[in-house]
């Protein structure tokens, strides 16, 4: 039984989640140019709405469902009544960082305020494990990994095969382009926010599964090696993100074997620098820099 | 303008709020030397906010219980209690600020619970200068031969704590352990105690992990310590960690090893976070915890119980958590000796009763034992000695002001009343030193 | 006062001046320069640890004592004070190579703040490095000894108000003098407009890390100062949230004005965090400790939503009337732009070979090649989606070649930074309007001039008195042009708050104040009035006469035949004719790009 194995098989947990969440948080940037830093507080948002659902007597998978909804609800409303309002008024991007980092704080000290500092569980029934290949897992585990797996495939074929997301690919390359070629750029960015939020939503309720039991403050701090993903893949570049979450997931996961258990996330955020000393728009950099020059 | 009108407001607003705080701190402030006979006043010096927010409240909650019992036999040398809590949000900078807010506009300041290890080395020069006594609940080593002169501490040391756990864990027949411990400062302190009691008595620790905290996963680092087959785990780590963690072990050793915590573990998020992501029975069955001896029984406890019980200021259930909890009776204890001194001196003034905080606690010939402010200010009253015996048992002041205790260890549970399964007394940890 | 009010009082005067110091620091980096510094709080905190370990003296692990750190000395005051500055400047220089020098400035915010993360975990860990998580505690007080002060009575407490408030001053003095010199104007204007900025030959990237390493050193003093007075540093004392309280102070006070940094200090970090304390407590236990936090979230997007600018906007820099008095203008002011004595007319002053530009598989050039003549205008004109904006940009530098060479005087400057290129003459213009918004008309021409005396880190510095007087010749200059293009009335105004061909016109007047040797304009006439527009036609005749080579990119066929002395045709990224207008006009593939493209 080879630790690095198993250690590589824990990984893809953790890059199942990143995965889901950074191809929402990157969606978000690439299409409204918008770097959400509320987005992992709308992760948590979300975790407590399938857990008050759970509480409601739900089961676990319309708790789930809940939790995404809410994730969505809340990012398009986030967006609709602060975020653009503050673009129409012509907000420039660090403007727009801060504007998103004062709703980060209020989104997550209010939901303290109102929740409590308490910690609250998702009921899993963590029972019964399953052996597959030299690592072991629970239900629930294999559950987010299938989930990751189908989100990709949707965000994939929904890029890739519908109007919608050609239009939004266009928008993320160049908005006025976009604009100028008829399209109705604002009901694309509202579909991306429900897009992203109800990735986001997701990501949050499982990221509460697998920590077994959460706060409010669980998502802010989870955003970090999100954003790592993101930025890792290049930002904007949905496929890009699942890149970087895979590399982030493993990297943190693997790196224990190697390094003290304390500096596991260095090694990730290490691997993220030295990334973009060599390529400074991230892995997938090249609508990035095509977005660039269009500005 | 629109704009300069704002500005104008804002500046006006700021200099009230700053001439307000100026105004009430002049206002309520007494000079220090006079002793009117007002409210005397004791202090809840501690985190009310951060990550040690729980803290202050169960002090505040456990001085009030005294308070309440002092007042109702007429208060101390006449003179009403009160407890007032004071935040130092767990930061240094920000305890600075409080404890100079603190003696600045607080009239009749006598006593301090507090500072704990957040704020302790920062803030004890401070009070110290002030002569405020402080009952501080840190167990930081750099207090172990400490010259300050209003400084006591009813709590134990930290390097104490680690030999217990290493005691208990070789008692149990523990001979290969894994040492899980959070990379923050509570957690580092009982590690290197643990690690020399624990080699010095034939254990060996074959992992010692020191976990990065609140991750998403620790399932590789569980892998690698399942791999040395411990037998037992010594953890502290704050509850995030520890349920994440802990859940992990269950998931990959389908149970749960057997489990030494530290007294944090015995607070109520903690049991919170890991009762829901373990369960109650793994719990229960596998994980115990030391913490400061207190026998729970005896008439103090009684006293203490009943009044705790009866305390303003927290749930029904935090008040049966605190009840149970040996740093509430410290805390309430604390407010006891602090009390008696005074009437022991006959004065509130702290630079005169803190010479009387060692001679009401010192089990001298002849003292008579008391288990309550109320017998012991009666006993005063005749003219005898006392020994105050707490809630916590008795407490003996060395020449640093250190009371070195025993401690019990418990099972942890959801019910948070379990009786105590064994005690690892101060003359079992003074052999392993 | 009572001695307990005063120490209070007192201690509350020491914070306002720490965090006086640290919102000027912040304000230079974000205020000023721009950078998003996530990080912040980390260059207080390694001041703070460097000054605790030159005071303490040497480490004394357990078991004999309880703090393992390094470099531990017994400095006298004020070394560890000097060496924190130091520190937080090295450190600043080392995360400024890695974060700041290629990358976006979204992802310059995100890499800071991943930085701030990695060094409190690092020093959480590495316990011999600053105790770790228990940090590092009773700190001598400075002087104390030498003053026979108890470091706890009223007068040492007064005492250091007093250090505080000399620090405080000479911080001051720093951030003004640079704020206030051309080094100053070439940070808001990087601010403003980055790309710009390169285009008149500005070295954003020395320019940003100058502000970053000023601003660390700064923010190190600020923290060498608190750990002095409060006499412990821990992890705790440097969460990533106190970082935002600063960015909330610069924000509301006015980003950009020191003043406002002073008063923002005033109002968040010391009056709104403490006077939150003074709130009797309520609810259950950290409610308004997390009320105090939305506080501040609401704070900071109130003020970006209703006074973005903050209570003290950024000053509106005026200059003093010309001493020489009115002004008269000159087609060749200033002897910045020459015909170079080894260019001789007509000869290639630039040559671009084979250029081609591909992004992703997509060709926006194919095949570029031509040469501008110098002392001549000429002209590059095609139908939309030519690749003529993506070719100036290869010219300029701003777009990197996929292959091809650009010569210039001569010399192959195809590896050259845009800057650079700027800096040997080469000035560009854009397409799209590129002012420094908020900076005054008369600004933005005077920071396009090159090497102006004050515009570093020294001359700024030695204050207004070494820079004063090249400064008041170059804004003679510039009124004079404004004068030309009868702007004079609106030289104070904002650029951001001109109309569009206002604008246009003040980024050609800016580009013929950084001493152009050949001039790129990208379609300088778009959106200006027919007057307007034949002003800046007759000016740029002029400025032939005057030996200035110009390559012109315009849609304006009149125009172009009006101007150009030869012109090139691009279609579908390949130029397909090259010639005098007149011969173009019956060039069979110029009418059939024009009438397909």
């Amino acid at each position: 039984m080879s630790i690095v194995g198993s250690s590589i098989g824990f990984g893809l947990i953790t890059a199942s989640i990143l995965a889901i969440a950074a191809v929402g948080f990157t969606l978000q940037f690439g299409v409204t140019n918008i770097l959400n830093l509320a987005y992992g507080d709308i992760m948590t948002a979300a975790a407590f709405a399938a857990y008050f659902a759970t509480k409601g007597g739900a089961p676990l998978w319309l708790a789930a469902v809940a939790g995404s909804l809410a994730g969505a609800v809340l990012s398009v409303l986030l967006n609709r009544f602060v975020y653009s309002w503050f673009a129409r008024r012509g907000a420039k991007l660090f403007a727009m960082i801060m504007v998103t980092l004062g709703a980060s704080l209020v989104v997550q000290n209010g939901m303290t305020a109102v929740f409590g500092p308490d910690f609250v569980s998702l009921p899993t029934s963590a029972g019964t494990t399953y052996q597959v290949g030299p690592a072991i897992f629970t239900g629930p585990q294999l559950a987010i990994v299938a989930l990751a797996l189908l989100a990709m495939a949707g965000v994939h074929s929904l890029l890739r095969y519908t109007r919608l997301g050609q239009a939004m690919r266009a928008t993320a390359t160049n908005p006025d382009l976009a604009r100028s070629c008829g399209m109705a750029t604002n009901r694309i960015i509202d579909a991306a926010w429900l897009l992203s939020g109800l990735l986001c939503g997701l990501a949050g309720v499982a990221l509460a599964l697998n920590l077994s039991t959460f706060t409010t403050g669980t998502g802010g701090t989870f955003l970090i090696p999100v954003i790592a993903a993101a930025v890792l893949g290049g930002i904007g570049q949905p496929y890009g993100a699942m890149l970087g979450a895979l590399v982030i997931g493993l990297a943190t996961e693997v790196s224990v074997t190697v390094v003290s258990p304390s500096y596991k996330t260095v090694v990730a955020f290490a691997i993220l620098i030295v990334v973009l000393l060599f390529r400074p728009q991230g892995i997938l950099s090249e609508v990035a820099m095509a977005k660039e020059i269009a500005t | 303008m629109n704009h300069s009108s704002g500005r104008t407001f804002l500046v006006a607003a700021v200099l009230s709020v700053v001439l307000g705080a100026c105004g009430s701190t002049t206002g309520g402030s007494g000079s220090p030397g006079s002793h009117p006979t007002g409210p005397v006043v004791i202090a809840a010096f501690n985190p009310f906010s951060g990550p040690d927010a729980s803290f202050g409240p169960e002090i505040l909650v456990s001085c009030n219980a005294a308070a309440q019992l002092i007042n109702n036999v007429g208060g101390i040398n006449g003179q009403h209690l009160n407890c007032v809590s004071s935040d130092t949000h767990g930061d240094p900078a920000d305890a600075v600020a409080a404890a100079e807010k603190l003696i600045a506009t607080t009239a009749n300041l006598v006593g301090l619970i507090g500072p704990s290890s957040d704020e302790a080395l920062a803030t004890s020069p401070i009070f110290e200068h002030a002569h405020i006594p402080m009952f501080a609940d840190t167990g930081q080593a750099a207090y172990d031969k400490t010259p300050l002169q209003y400084f006591w501490r009813v709590t134990a040391a930290d390097d104490a704590k680690g030999n217990a756990m290493a005691i208990w864990a070789i008692r149990q027949g523990y001979k290969h352990a894994a040492a899980v411990f959070g990379n923050d400062a509570g957690a580092q302190a009982d590690v290197p105690a643990l690690k020399a009691a624990y080699a010095k008595l034939g254990g060996s620790m074959d992992t010692s992990l020191n976990v990065a905290l609140d991750q998403a996963s620790y399932r590789t680092e569980i892998q690698q310590m399942l791999a040395q087959q411990p037998q037992v785990i010594f953890t502290e780590t704050d509850p995030q960690t520890a349920a994440t963690f802990l859940s992990e072990v269950v998931q990959l050793n389908h149970t749960l090893l057997p489990t030494i915590g530290t007294e944090t573990s015995f607070q109520s998020p903690y049991v919170q976070a890991v009762t829901q992501s373990v369960g109650n029975d793994q719990l229960s069955a596998n994980f115990v915890a030391v913490q400061p001896y207190a026998p729970a029984t005896g008439d103090a406890y009684q006293i203490f119980k009943t009044a705790e019980l009866a305390a303003p200021g927290a749930s029904a259930s935090d008040l049966s958590t605190y009840a149970a909890d040996p740093f509430a009776m410290s805390y309430y204890d604390s407010v006891n000796i602090m009390a008696l001194a005074m009437v022991a001196a006959g004065t509130s003034d702290p630079a005169t009763y803190n010479k009387f905080v060692s001679k009401v606690t010192a089990s001298t010939q002849g003292a008579t034992k008391v288990y309550s402010f109320d017998q012991g200010r009666k006993a005063l009253a005749q003219g005898q000695s006392i020994q105050y015996v707490g809630a916590g048992g008795a407490i003996a002041f060395d020449a640093f002001h250190n009371s070195s205790g025993s401690f019990q260890v418990a099972r942890l549970n959801a019910a948070a009343d379990a009786a105590p399964l064994g005690v690892v007394t101060a003359a079992d940890i003074a052999k392993v030193r | 006062m009572s001695s307990a009010v005063q120490l209070y009082v007192s201690t509350l005067l020491i914070y306002l001046g720490v965090d006086i110091i640290a919102a000027l620091a912040l304000n230079l980096q974000f205020g000023v320069a721009g950078i998003v510094n996530f990080s912040f709080i980390l260059f207080q905190a390694v001041g703070a640890y460097v000054a605790a370990v030159l005071t303490l003296g040497p480490s004394t692990p357990p078991p004999a004592g309880f703090q393992d750190y390094v470099l531990g000395a017994t400095l006298p005051y004020p070394l560890p004070l000097i060496a924190a500055a130091g520190a937080g400047g090295l450190l600043s220089l080392a995360i400024g190579v890695v974060g700041l020098r290629r990358l976006r400035t979204d992802y310059q915010a995100m890499v800071l703040l991943v930085f701030s993360l990695i060094a409190t975990i690092v020093v959480t860990n590495e316990t011999g490095l600053f105790n770790g998580s228990n940090g590092l505690s009773l700190v001598p007080k400075p002087l104390a000894d030498v003053l026979g002060l108890s470091p706890y009575d009223i007068g040492y407490q007064w005492f250091f108000v007093g250090i505080v408030a000399v620090v405080c001053v000479m911080a001051y003095g720093v951030v003004h003098a640079i704020t206030s010199s051309p080094l100053g104007r070439n940070l808001r204007a990087m601010r403003d407009n980055e790309h710009a900025a390169t285009a008149l030959g500005k070295d954003v990237t020395r320019l940003r890390m100058l502000a970053f390493v000023v601003g660390g050193a700064l923010a190190a003093v600020s923290g060498a100062l608190l750990v002095e007075f409060i006499s412990a540093w821990s992890p705790g004392s440097w969460f990533l949230p106190e970082t935002f309280s600063f960015f909330a102070a610069v924000i509301v006070g006015g980003a950009g004005n020191n003043f406002g940094a002073i008063v923002g200090a005033l109002l968040v970090p010391v009056a709104f965090l403490e006077a939150t304390s003074f709130i009797p407590t309520f609810g259950r236990a950290g409610l308004v400790e997390s009320l105090k936090w939305v506080a501040v979230g609401l704070l900071i997007m109130i003020f970006l939503a209703f006074w973005p600018r903050g209570i003290f906007p950024e000053r509106r820099r005026r200059f003093r009337a010309s001493r020489t008095g009115a002004a008269s203008y000159t087609p060749a002011p200033s002897p910045c732009f020459v015909r170079g004595t080894d260019q001789p007319v007509d000869s290639a002053l630039l040559e671009a070979r084979s250029l081609r530009r591909e992004y992703g598989g997509v060709h926006a050039v194919e095949e570029a090649s031509f040469t501008v003549p110098t002392g001549r205008i000429t002209g590059l004109i095609g139908p939309n989606g030519a690749g003529k904006t993506t070719v100036l940009g290869m010219l300029a530098g701003a777009v990197a070649v996929s292959a091809g060479d650009v010569l210039y005087q001569g010399a192959v400057i195809t590896r050259l930074a845009p800057h650079q290129r700027a800096q040997r003459g080469l000035i560009r213009t854009f397409q799209q309007s590129s002012e420094f918004t908020n900076l005054s008309v008369l600004e933005n021409l005077v920071v396009a001039v090159p090497r102006a005396r004050g515009d570093g880190l020294a001359g700024a510095l030695l204050t207004k008195r070494y820079w004063r007087g090249q400064q008041e010749a170059e804004v003679d200059r510039a009124r004079a042009l404004l004068e030309r293009f009868a702007m004079t009335p609106q030289q104070d105004e904002l650029a951001g708050s001109l109309s569009g061909g206002q604008r246009r016109l003040v980024e050609i007047m800016r580009a013929l104040m950084a001493c152009p040797q050949l001039l790129l304009l990208d379609e300088p006439m778009a959106g200006v009035n027919p007057t307007l527009a034949r002003r800046i036609e007759e000016h740029l005749a002029d400025l032939r006469a005057d030996g200035l080579t110009m390559l012109m990119v315009e849609h304006e066929l009149g125009v172009v035949d009006r101007l150009c002395d030869a012109v090139i045709v691009m279609a579908r990224g390949r130029v397909i004719a090259h010639g005098p207008m007149s011969t173009l006009r019956v060039n069979q593939d110029v009418l059939d790009a024009y009438l397909i493209g």
